[in-house]
């Protein structure tokens, strides 16, 4: 559904090279999660994919047809992106933000179905307390789930069948549970036949919520496939330069990674026989 | 939009209609209501000299106050939103320092050009030459701050700077040369004053202020999700181009109309949008219209203040609309420092 074809993207006209010969393909139903260390091209691919960057070579088509061939209003009822950082200068209410997502559907007056749907997002994202909060005197988590609710909403919508969601780092300032329950909307949304793509940083939680995984470097793709193609530690050392071990989840079966020096050394041995008491001092300190 | 918003939008309606009526009752000749009941033919008795105070003094300076009102709050609230920069107001890029400029020229200069746009225009020619000023300087600062397709509304706010400053150096340097009548024209001018109001006015302000307020007022989502970045605007498919050349265009327009024919009056584009989000929050679908109304009506009093206070002189309305407005801002920032975010 979505095909991104050897792409080539630069940085402004005559800037360096970002992504070189980058292809690959989403189909209905299929979370593809964007692995890579900083400056690998992620969000950058991700970009190109919003049309926001111009490629200089290939193509990338959703539906058929070329991304900026689409009509921009036509095409932001199929396709959300969430930014890794989005900052609202004015004091918006949470709900008047989710609402934004809305605005493709509607012209001066929300209708009845915008309010449900934002209704709906944000009960998903845990938002039912917040409706009226503003923004800026939200933590960091509660203001990356509201624009998460926010992308949701924009793609609520039935009529126009699979719809593409980008996601640039959706779990930026999430603690643990809604970093789960981010993952798992993600890929529900994704079963219930959409495209989904997802660049995230936590490789474990890529392998037990993904269809897919894509690993980049240096602006290249260097493999995408499924979760027993993709993890691999010799793979994982290549694309972050760094020893990678896996192993087997306790629970789940699912493959488990770690990163790191494979023996502790005996420096880090003995910071940690260093740090020890200041540790204890600190757990010891009476409560109140 | 809830509750509170509609009831201030109400309450600020039927306070516009009820201050617009008050202004054409009060000033130097009342008239009072047997004479309104008199006009509208319900019976009662009014004088000439009321009737003629009235269709030709009062209602063109209450109509003009209340447009140009309207046009300076919607067009700070829009600047506000486009910059993303809640101190933005129309003047940043550059009109009201344009039109400054220009009418600076034509109160002191007397070169070719400018005497024949007198001759042309006759008793307009002021404004003539103030509106055509403030479009020059707000294209020019939309022309530096263009790169390629792409406006960058960075470079604009500080190209908006520079134009501002040399336009004000110019303007010092003419009133530095002007002679002691030109110069308390060009300070009355830059203070502001609804003293021109005419037939000719009421004219030119309603064909250059409701539709651009209009274009404005009805792009309320675009300018709600610009708040998100430009990126983020366009996956919601707001085409971020087509709404700053579309708003900087219908501001320039309206507000560049106003400080032609009013002269510059500051201060309303800037609290009027500020008093109304702390009052009723900041989604532009209330904030635009009730800058509109509140604009309105601050001008409406502030300009019937101008003229009764010291009658039959006049002070200048830049002075009153800081000397009111800027209490009521210092209240309510006092009352919501806390929890106040810009």
């Amino acid at each position: 559904m979505l095909h991104v074809d050897r792409i080539a993207v630069r940085a402004g006209r005559s800037g360096p090279v970002l992504l070189h010969d980058v292809s690959l393909t989403v189909a209905p139903g299929c979370l593809l999660a964007v692995l890579g260390p900083n400056g690998s091209g992620k969000s950058t691919l991700l970009r190109a994919i919003g049309g926001e960057l111009p490629v200089v070579r290939g193509s990338i088509r959703w539906k058929q047809q070329h991304i900026d061939a689409w009509d921009l209003y036509r095409i932001a009822r199929e396709r959300a992106f969430l930014d890794q950082h989005s900052t609202v200068p004015f004091a918006f209410t949470a709900e008047e933000v989710v609402m934004m997502g809305r605005y493709p559907y509607f012209m001066s007056v929300p209708s009845r179905a915008d309010h449900v749907a934002v209704e709906a997002a944000m009960r998903i994202m845990h938002l039912e307390g917040f409706r009226g909060r503003v923004m800026p005197g939200m933590s960091g988590g509660e203001q990356q789930r509201t624009h998460i609710a926010r992308v949701l909403a924009q793609l609520d919508d039935r009529r126009t069948g699979p719809s593409l969601l980008l996601l640039d780092e959706p779990l930026n300032d999430l603690d643990i549970v809604h970093q789960h329950a981010v993952m798992q909307q993600a890929r529900d949304h994704a079963e219930a036949g959409n495209c989904v793509v997802a660049v995230i940083h936590d490789v474990n939680l890529a392998v037990q919520y993904a269809h897919r995984i894509a690993l980049m470097g240096q602006g290249r793709l260097l493999a995408c496939g499924s979760i027993d193609e993709t993890i691999d530690e010799e793979l994982l050392s290549f694309t972050y330069g760094l020893p990678a071990k896996v192993s087997r989840h306790p629970f789940l079966g699912i493959p488990w990674i770690h990163f790191g020096p494979t023996q502790a050394t005996e420096r880090s041995i003995f910071e940690q026989e260093r740090s020890k008491p200041s540790i204890d001092r600190s757990v010891n300190v009476p409560a109140q | 939009m809830n509750g509170r918003q509609r009831a201030v939008l109400i309450g600020l309606g039927v306070s516009c209609a009820i201050s617009g009526i008050c202004a054409f009752s009060i000033g130097a000749v009342t008239i009072p209501p047997s004479a309104w009941s008199s006009l509208l033919g319900l019976g009662g008795t009014h004088t000439a000299q009321q009737e003629a105070v009235l269709f030709i003094v009062r209602f063109p300076r209450v109509i003009l106050a209340l447009l140009a009102g309207a046009a300076l709050a919607v067009g700070g609230a829009a600047m506000q939103a486009l910059f993303r920069n809640p101190l933005a107001d129309p003047s940043i890029i550059g009109i009201s320092s344009g039109a400054g400029l220009s009418a600076a020229l034509a109160i002191t200069a007397t070169t070719p050009l400018v005497t024949l746009v007198g001759a042309w225009a006759g008793p307009v020619a002021l404004p003539v030459l103030a509106f055509t000023g403030a479009l020059l300087s707000a294209s020019l600062v939309f022309g530096i701050a263009r790169d390629g397709r792409r406006a960058n509304v960075g470079a604009m706010l500080l190209a908006g700077i520079g134009i501002t400053a040399i336009a004000g150096a110019l303007t010092g340097l003419l009133t530095y040369t002007a002679s002691n009548d030109q110069l308390r024209s060009i300070t009355f001018w830059l203070l502001g004053s609804l003293g021109g109001a005419d037939r000719n006015a009421v004219i030119i302000m309603c064909v250059a202020v409701p539709v651009p307020l209009w274009m404005i007022l009805r792009s309320h989502r675009q300018l709600n999700a610009l708040a998100l970045g430009e990126q983020q605007a366009r996956y919601l498919g707001v085409d971020a181009e087509r709404i700053k050349r579309r708003v900087v265009l219908a501001t320039s327009v309206m507000v560049g109309a106003t400080v032609a024919l009013c002269g510059v009056i500051g201060f309303i584009g800037l609290v009027v949008p500020h008093v109304l989000r702390m009052i009723g929050g900041v989604d532009n679908r209330f904030l635009l219209p009730a800058s509109m109304l509140g604009g309105a009506l601050l001008l409406c009093l502030a300009d019937t203040l101008a003229r009764t206070m010291v009658a039959p002189a006049e002070i200048p309305i830049g002075v009153i609309t800081a000397l009111c407005g800027a209490p009521v801002f210092l209240a309510l920032l006092v009352r919501r420092k806390r929890s106040l975010v810009l």
